[in-house]
């Protein structure tokens, strides 16, 4: 079969690949050509953007007014009555909360039950009345009562994995997880190295690290997640030692926790740089990466802030095939910044990324269109 | 043990005892109830007037969302959402407590959507997007730069999804916006898995011709 027809299949199998619906085979299959195939790697990622269209969040709520008046027209229709107070106050979050979930209500209440059947007893059996028995039976305590159940740190705190889980669970789109949440639980978690093992802790250690640097000096990151610095000699060892699945549990707590979208995206994209190995995309799973963090860049819509992002990531890029696939991207972005009039120094970066990346460019314009790329920014002073 | 109490206190005690723990019990068999869908079903057909509206504020803004993004329209959106509780109401009785609420309703607002559409077909579709009722999206004054490319891509989803046809558009918001399978697909539609497949591409083949027109995404080198 000729590469065109193999890859017009590959093609025609994309839709269903990203939408998850392919057989194991089938995703094998697709998996590894685009690795190696920068055109229907290029197709993927268009596909990726059209989609964009129907996940773009730019439909308004357009506040309380809208919600209470449709209440009131349906109770109205239905002949029922509508709760009183502030609507917002009133929406039960897909996600309860576990105070009031039945089970704990059921907890709480058996609890109180029981409680007062003790009281009962006592009273019973030893009335504080004037006539005190020469023998009396004290109620005894129900054994346990007054020892608090003592867990292990470990049995209650939730591992990288648990909270990566848990920042990704019940949601497709976007993680509601808080800063503070995930700080507060790295904190608990990370604050006593010895309870841990030296792998969470070095997963943790380098994603530290990492954001710092990604976000530079200006940017306290400790401040936002009081990860503690260990003085373990281990933990300064070769980070390779952890496995990705630990790293990758705790990149992902990390960015659920947004402090990353606060990085203007650079960090998205470094942090895949950062966390992908010597020899990139020799895993499925590391590509598999590397495509979703196209698809979390392509979310912020500034093409300045994504040009920046993928600077960084080109900048560690070794494969000569995705250093052109991140140059095509560059390409594209500039060519947007610079058709939208934008600032002078944008531009003048514009026509160094041309020059400087020219064999990239070059390679997939076409000599003769490169040229007259660079001639059109040129002539825009 | 000697024990000596006044028989009229101990019963007295007994009986309080136990009146509190059945009230507790029943505390405990109502607070089971009260956070679910089912139960607030439950009571909704015994004539509870307000468990209704309960279920209408857990649902109503993902209801809403969805639709918007078929019928494209402000207005219609919020009929959809008024007579899909309503139509809920009125079949509760058909509920099958086996299924998730969420899913029967939300079922019932896209082919509520879709009817409407059909209606009004000779009604030009356009999303309304007029700047001057956009108050809850005050201009951003600090960046305007900003702003601009916010309406502008606003502009290019707009009339991306336009061009759609009611079937196509529901398919592909199915599918990439509320993330339904194709076989959830099939069955909120009462279509086949060929026919979700064959309208998903059609939408994001159509697609791709407008959105390389108006330079949203670029050809390939």
């Amino acid at each position: 079969m000729s590469k065109n027809n193999y890859c017009e299949q590959i093609k025609s199998k994309l839709s269903r690949y990203l939408d998850n619906e392919l057989s194991e085979d089938e995703l094998r299959f697709v998996k590894q050509h685009i690795r190696s195939c920068i055109g229907c790697a290029l197709e993927l990622e268009q596909l990726r953007k059209i989609d964009m269209i129907g996940k773009a969040e730019v439909f308004q709520d357009t506040g309380d007014d809208l919600w209470l008046r449709q209440r009131k027209h349906i109770a109205v229709e239905t002949g029922g009555t509508i709760m009183s107070g502030d609507a917002k106050q009133k929406i039960v979050p897909l996600k309860r909360s576990l105070f009031r979930s039945s089970g704990v209500r059921v907890a709480i209440s058996l609890s109180a039950a029981a409680a007062l059947i003790l009281f009962v007893t006592k009273e019973i059996y030893q009335p504080d009345e004037v006539f005190v028995p020469e023998e009396s039976v004290v109620a005894s305590q129900i054994p346990g009562e007054e020892e608090s159940s003592q867990k292990s740190i470990e049995d209650t705190v939730p591992d990288a994995q648990q909270i990566a889980d848990a920042a990704a669970s019940g949601h497709n789109r976007v993680s509601e997880t808080r800063v503070s949440d995930v700080a507060e639980q790295q904190h608990i978690i990370f604050h006593d190295a010895d309870q841990y093992s030296d792998r969470t802790h070095i997963a943790a250690f380098n994603i530290q690290q990492e954001t710092q640097e990604t976000a530079g000096p200006e940017t306290d990151v400790l401040s936002q997640v009081p990860l503690v610095q260990s003085n373990s000699a281990d933990v300064q060892s070769d980070p390779q030692s952890i496995n990705n699945k630990e790293r990758s549990a705790a990149v992902s707590a990390f960015q659920s926790s947004g402090i990353t979208s606060e990085f203007s995206g650079i960090s998205g994209s470094a942090h895949d740089a950062v966390t992908l190995p010597q020899d990139k995309f020799t895993s499925d799973d590391e590509f598999e990466i590397y495509l979703e963090r196209q698809k979390t860049l392509q979310l912020i819509r500034d093409p300045a802030i994504q040009k920046n992002g993928w600077l960084s990531f080109l900048q560690t890029v070794q494969e000569k095939d995705v250093q052109d696939l991140v140059v095509y991207e560059l390409y594209r972005l500039y060519t947007s910044i610079v058709d939208r009039g934008s600032a002078h120094e944008l531009k003048i970066e514009a026509i160094d990324f041309l020059i400087h990346y020219r064999e990239s460019v070059e390679g997939f314009l076409g000599a003769a269109q490169y040229k007259e790329r660079l001639d059109r920014f040129s002539k825009l002073f | 043990m000697v024990l000596i109490l006044e028989p009229a206190a101990l019963s007295e005690y007994v009986y309080l005892s136990g009146l509190l723990i059945l009230a507790l019990i029943e505390q405990v068999h109502v607070s089971t109830d009260k956070d679910s869908d089912i139960s607030l079903i439950r009571r909704t057909k015994k004539g509870d007037t307000g468990a209704f509206d309960e279920l209408v504020m857990r649902y109503q803004r993902q209801i809403y969302f969805s639709v918007i993004r078929i019928v494209l329209n402000r207005e219609d959106a919020n009929d959809v959402v008024q007579d899909t509780f309503i139509k809920a109401f009125r079949n509760l009785e058909r509920f099958d407590e086996k299924y998730r609420f969420y899913t029967w309703i939300y079922r019932i607002g896209v082919n509520t959507a879709l009817n409407l559409i059909q209606k009004r077909k000779n009604r030009e579709y356009h999303f309304e997007y007029r700047d001057e009722e956009d108050n809850f999206n005050p201009p951003d004054t600090e960046n305007p730069d900003n702003e601009i490319e916010h309406r502008e891509f606003k502009k290019h989803v707009q009339d991306a999804l336009n061009i759609l046809s009611p079937e196509m558009r529901s398919v592909f918001v199915m599918r990439v916006y509320d993330e339904l399978t194709y076989q959830e697909i099939a069955d909120v539609m009462s279509i086949s898995l060929g026919t979700v497949m064959s309208r998903l591409n059609r939408a994001r083949t159509t697609l791709k011709k407008h959105l390389l027109k108006s330079n949203f995404i670029h050809k390939q080198p």
